[in-house]
């Protein structure tokens, strides 16, 4: 009788943690079903010749797929064997400064073998967005990278922590390898590896540079304006908008990679 | 070989009509333009997305290779600082010097793919007097602009009322596609924009 109720009790507990598990269920392809639900912007725009600014309110995000973890080396290897015209030595200055796969040791090299398994970086948005395309998906947006990286409101403190000790680190040369833990979606490594680029990374820009105290718009920008911030308390927040706001879609660095998204399955 | 009975096709039915045999014919001109050689490593011609004029014509970038191009992006519906963009590309071509023929192209992408149909952009280009022997207006899918945008340096965004909140920005292409000056703000002096776009035109 006890043994059969603890058993019970064990396939609940099972039950539970598989549907658990199910949720942020690993596809074939490496990437995880997040679910749909809301969403409170980090920085607030406030529409032309509007007075007050609108309140940070939560929007809906719907459902997408997305990379469980950056885009690593070796998979970044393989796409350049399949696409020449993205091989360092092809690539065409429109598309990446000369940066680009900077630390490779030839076209279809890696430093070594441990290369492998980092996120691959020195890539610019244009190669980026050809790997997604090249998979039939794309960079997810900013507000999808965001609304991964805030779990639901799982992961908050522990995003804010990570973040933090990964400022303080020197830069190193080499990203460390992905294997991070997850979060509650299943995405892995969002901080303290890797920037990611972002579909519309420079969509902020506009926000950031227009400072204009009077409410009058800049008349280098269409449309709206800064108007604050929904958490002035969220650094690390600041730092991801700014660093994604001074970005130019050619540009690559040592510690900037991806990710790729796509819609519902 | 399909593509080859196509064209016959369109040929025998347009020898039917002489306005329709004029287009066929602009058409095949502009597949050929298409065909222009290698773009150079920084030049913008390498970009493959395709857009329609205002005409209907599907082009590449490309289709700009061999003179200089005064280039902005926006939208039509735009009633803040688009207006001033193309107020100022018209005051570039008002004062274009008497060697310049019909050399420049002054192009406007559109990033609204939704609103901004090539019938929209026909309409828009004839509410401003845009000259057609200068101009050129795009309608792109959403990649392509997003494409061109980057290539750009043209930040923008949809604003969630149909409209988009975007950086002002116009672009001298040289005859290679490759940007040689951006003018950063609209309202501001294109004295610059106009002084390279002469030295270009010197060449």
């Amino acid at each position: 009788m006890m043994r059969g109720a603890a058993a019970a009790i064990g396939a609940a507990a099972l039950a539970a943690f598989l549907a658990r598990s199910v949720a942020a269920e690993l596809e074939p392809d490496g990437m995880v079903a997040v679910p749909a639900g809301l969403y409170t912007p980090f920085l607030k725009v406030k529409a032309p010749n509007e007075g007050e600014p609108a309140a940070a309110l939560a929007r809906r995000v719907d459902a997408f797929r997305l990379d469980a973890e950056p885009v690593t080396k070796a998979q970044f290897l393989d796409f350049v064997t399949m696409h020449p015209q993205w091989r360092k030595s092809q690539i065409k200055a429109v598309f990446a400064d000369d940066r680009y796969l900077k630390r490779w040791s030839s076209d279809l090299e890696l430093a070594d073998d441990a290369a492998r398994n980092e996120p691959v970086t020195n890539v610019s948005w244009f190669a980026a967005e050809a790997y997604c395309k090249a998979r039939g998906l794309g960079l997810p947006t900013t507000e999808q990278w965001e609304y991964a990286l805030a779990d639901d409101g799982r992961s908050r403190d522990a995003v804010r922590e990570r973040s933090l000790e990964w400022f303080a680190e020197p830069n190193p040369a080499r990203p460390p390898a992905i294997g991070g833990p997850a979060n509650g979606f299943g995405v892995r490594d969002m901080v303290g590896l890797v920037w990611e680029w972002t579909l519309d990374f420079d969509a902020h820009a506009m926000t950031a540079e227009s400072r204009d105290a009077n409410g009058k718009d800049s008349a280098s920008f269409c449309g709206g304006a800064a108007a604050g911030v929904a958490d002035l308390t969220d650094y690390p927040a600041f730092m991801r908008y700014s660093m994604r706001a001074s970005l130019k879609a050619k540009y690559t660095a040592d510690n900037l990679g991806f990710r790729c998204a796509g819609g519902a399955s | 070989m399909r593509l080859r009975i196509a064209f016959a096709a369109i040929a025998a039915a347009a020898l039917a009509f002489a306005a329709a045999a004029a287009r066929a014919h602009e058409h095949m001109h502009h597949e050929i333009m298409m065909e222009a050689p290698t773009p150079t490593s920084a030049s913008l011609y390498n970009l493959e997305s395709k857009w329609t004029t205002q005409d209907g014509t599907n082009v590449a970038l490309g289709s700009l290779a061999g003179g200089p191009v005064v280039a902005a992006m926006g939208y039509t519906t735009c009633k803040d600082i688009c207006p001033a963009i193309v107020a100022d590309m018209m005051w570039v071509e008002k004062h274009l010097p008497a060697n310049a023929g019909g050399r420049v192209r002054f192009a406007f992408f559109s990033f609204d793919s939704a609103g901004d149909t090539p019938a929209r952009l026909k309409a828009y280009a004839d509410e401003h007097g845009l000259d057609p022997g200068h101009w050129t207006l795009y309608h792109g899918d959403d990649d392509a602009a997003r494409e061109l945008a980057a290539a750009l340096g043209v930040a923008y965004r949809p604003d969630g009322q149909g409209g988009f909140d975007h950086a002002a920005a116009i672009s001298l292409l040289d005859s290679k596609g490759e940007i040689v000056f951006q003018q950063r703000g609209a309202q501001a002096s294109s004295d610059e924009l106009l002084a390279r776009l002469k030295t270009l035109l010197e060449r």
